[in-house]
């Protein structure tokens, strides 16, 4: 396993000649070094790159010669000033390697000074784009597992500089921790690991086919109709004369043909429907049998495996002990058949735009909580109580919505007063109806209120929500990387809070949080979390278990 | 109450500390904690000044215009408008800072904000990522800085504490990593 993880850099390091005085080799004191001069070259060639455009522009747009000479102009006092500022902030750029830490110090005016643990880095990548390659110089980027990309980079130190600081971060933290070698190799993508395993969840045709019907879509139809107003000649004629004469002949207000183009407009519209949901089954099957076709999972010694695709074959490798929570998902008419779907959140994003990683997306209880308790997350225990949210979950909506409703009150008294009743009839028989829409706010969050639950047992947080796509999320509390209770007015006046949990991985949009629970009961969720969380600390959370 | 949550029997019971329902939770909390330094007042003081002359002078100008066209007297616009102003640079900044404050013990960190909306974040010492210390020109010049942490979670990746002390600020930085890296032994 060890020698997987070698890359041919490695190699090369070991037997370069270490003659240089570079940071690396002065690491054990304090010294704050300084990027590599020629950085500035680098830095100045892209930033006016990224300036030929603007340039050509102004160049077409002035057209004289008077023009040409501001330009140059200031073109240069541009170039002067930025170069100015590319060297000032190369200044008062330094890093310095230290017993425990990489310290970054930064800014020209606004100064921060990094540090990053040597615990905390996962990896040191280089990275040469072509103007630093002709000069040598590499870009050091250390990843620390964070959500965000910009976690250390120091741009730009020469290559040999690179090379050894990696070299010693590495070093460095084996000191501390054995790297894992089992995240390396998913890396490197050895197939001879996988051979002889077990697959644990796979699905058929039927189910495919079963799960295209519940994926009804009408994407494909939208595409369609798109094409079609761009090939409209290509069409049958007929449908569209029916329905043209349908309205032309409705128009006329005759009673005779009246009649039949009421049955004409009935047979258009149900014949449109028919076909509208032909076209939504159908796009559901392409869709679904594109992504699904062939989906199985497979138990390796480094995690799940899974493949699927028809044309697109996806192959993915999702180490077990990186998966930090668990979503059953399904949906309000699935549910009735016992279908559910499982997805883990983990660092990093499944292929596409999907935030969490699906690992079975139609699949019976039986089925999915094995997969889930591989990744030690587990069903909530028979008869687990789950709690409601307290009623301060659509006070904020109920008040909105009486809002709207008393503003549309005051509009309908005041508006027949000031204008002529019979100018502003139709206005306001709109009006006097449109309360029912400003009532919608409220409606929405009391269904959102009547499926929202929690729970929480000894190891697992529990929250349910949705009304049509119901989902559970299942947090292991040791998974928990920070906990807010968020108050707003009305929930500070009625003693609620939102316990919201940042964990890692997953979207950055929806945050896992437990709607307005009273007070105390959200300060006790969140201890018990904090808690689990204090005792294991998050590196050894994501190593693989030796 | 039957809609509304209760806690039944098998509920872990909350530790004698919790306070009744009845008094002000928030402010016994506030107690415990640690106050920003005071010249964190100043600094949102002097911050809220630059912004409202900032936004002053368009508003005296347009004041003016209209004014000068009759359509209103003078500084009918601009007057209340400066009044808000002056209670956003003398009133505001102590209060916002009154509300803040900061905890660091038995691994963890808790940071509590806001008013209206007021939110209490703990983060646990064993999952900080890296640290920040911050200045901005402003904190420079009170010899502020902000303490950054930064977390592996997509929501709260960075949580920020402002107004401390550059020595202070750096001591936490220190402490907290000695904290991961004795966690890591």
């Amino acid at each position: 396993m060890d020698n997987s993880i070698r890359t041919p850099l490695d190699d090369a390091l070991k037997s370069a000649p270490e003659n240089k005085a570079n940071a690396s080799d002065l690491a054990s004191d304090n010294t704050a070094f300084h990027l590599s001069p020629l950085s500035l070259i680098a830095k100045t060639i892209t930033g006016l790159r990224s300036l030929i455009f603007p340039i050509l522009a102004a160049f077409f747009a002035l057209g004289d010669k008077v023009g040409y000479i501001f330009l140059l102009i200031g073109f240069g006092i541009f170039t002067l000033i930025s170069l100015g500022f590319i060297f000032w902030a190369w200044k008062r750029f330094s890093y310095q390697i230290g017993a425990e830490e990489i310290r970054i110090e930064s800014g020209i005016l606004s100064r921060n000074a990094r540090s990053i643990p040597y615990e905390r880095i996962q990896d040191v990548s280089l990275e040469q784009s072509l103007i630093p390659r002709f000069l040598g110089i590499s870009a050091v980027k250390f990843e620390t597992g964070g959500s965000e990309g910009d976690e250390g980079t120091l741009e730009f130190v020469s290559v040999d500089e690179a090379e050894n600081l990696r070299q010693l971060i590495r070093t460095r933290k084996a000191g501390v921790a054995k790297i894992s070698p089992v995240d390396k190799s998913i890396a490197t993508g050895d197939d001879d690991a996988i051979a002889q395993d077990e697959v644990i969840f796979s699905m058929d045709i039927k189910r495919i086919f079963t799960l295209g019907i519940f994926n009804f879509s009408l994407i494909l139809f939208a595409v369609i109709a798109g094409a079609a107003q761009q090939f409209d000649f290509l069409l049958p004629r007929d449908l569209g004369d029916i329905i043209k004469y349908a309205v032309d002949s409705y128009d006329e207000r005759s009673t005779q043909i009246k009649g039949i183009a009421i049955y004409s407009q009935i047979a258009a519209i149900v014949g449109l429907i028919f076909a509208l949901i032909v076209m939504g089954m159908l796009s559901g099957q392409v869709q679904t049998f594109l992504r699904e076709y062939g989906f199985s999972l497979t138990a390796t010694d480094r995690g799940i495996r899974r493949q699927r695709g028809l044309l697109t074959l996806t192959d993915v490798v999702m180490p077990l002990h990186r998966v930090q929570a668990a979503i059953v998902q399904t949906g309000a008419i699935r549910k009735r058949f016992g279908w559910y779907a499982l997805k883990f959140t983990s660092l990093g994003s499944d292929t596409g735009k999907e935030s969490s990683h699906m690992m079975a997306p139609l699949a019976k209880d039986e089925e999915y909580w094995p997969i889930a308790h591989r990744a030690s997350i587990d069903a909530p225990a028979e008869g687990t109580y789950f709690y409601r949210a307290h009623f301060s979950y659509m006070a904020a909506s109920m008040l909105f919505s009486a809002f709207l409703i008393a503003f549309i009150f005051c509009l309908s008294t005041i508006l027949p007063k000031i204008f002529d009743a019979q100018k502003i009839a139709t206005s306001m028989a709109i009006i006097n109806w449109i309360w029912i829409v400003a009532l919608f706010p409220f409606l929405l969050s009391c269904i959102g209120w009547r499926y929202h639950f929690h729970a929480m047992d000894d190891r697992q947080i529990y929250v349910k929500s949705g009304f049509w796509n119901q989902k559970m999320t299942i947090l292991p509390m040791v998974k928990v990387q920070t906990v807010d209770l968020a108050q707003g007015p009305i929930s500070q006046y009625l003693k609620t809070a939102d316990v919201k949990f940042g964990i890692a991985g997953g979207s950055g949009l929806s945050v896992l949080t437990i709607h307005n629970v009273p007070m105390e009961t959200a300060r006790h969720i969140r201890q018990n979390c904090i808690n689990a969380a204090k005792n294991i600390d998050f590196s050894d959370l994501i190593k693989a278990p030796k | 109450m039957p809609i509304i949550e209760l806690m039944n029997d098998d509920t872990p019971q909350i530790t004698e500390t919790e306070t009744s329902p009845d008094s002000d939770a928030r402010e016994d909390i506030r107690d415990s904690m640690t106050q920003l330094d005071p010249g964190y007042i100043l600094l949102l003081r002097l911050s809220a000044f630059i912004r409202a002359i900032l936004l002053a002078i368009p508003i005296f100008i347009g004041d003016a215009a209209i004014a000068n066209e009759g359509l209103i007297k003078p500084f009918v616009i601009a007057a209340p408008i400066s009044m808000l102003f002056l209670l956003m640079i003398f009133l505001l900044p102590r209060r916002r800072y009154n509300r803040w404050g900061y905890d660091m013990s038995d691994g963890q960190i808790q940071i509590i904000r806001g008013y209206l909306f007021y939110t209490d974040t703990i983060v646990p010492i064993n999952r900080v990522q890296h640290i920040d210390v911050a200045q901005g020109p402003l904190e420079r010049l009170f010899g502020l800085s902000s303490l950054v942490l930064h977390t592996a979670g997509t929501h709260n990746s960075t949580v920020v504490l402002p107004g401390l002390k550059r020595e202070i600020a750096e001591e936490m930085r220190d402490t907290i990593r000695d904290y991961i890296k004795a966690d890591m032994l």
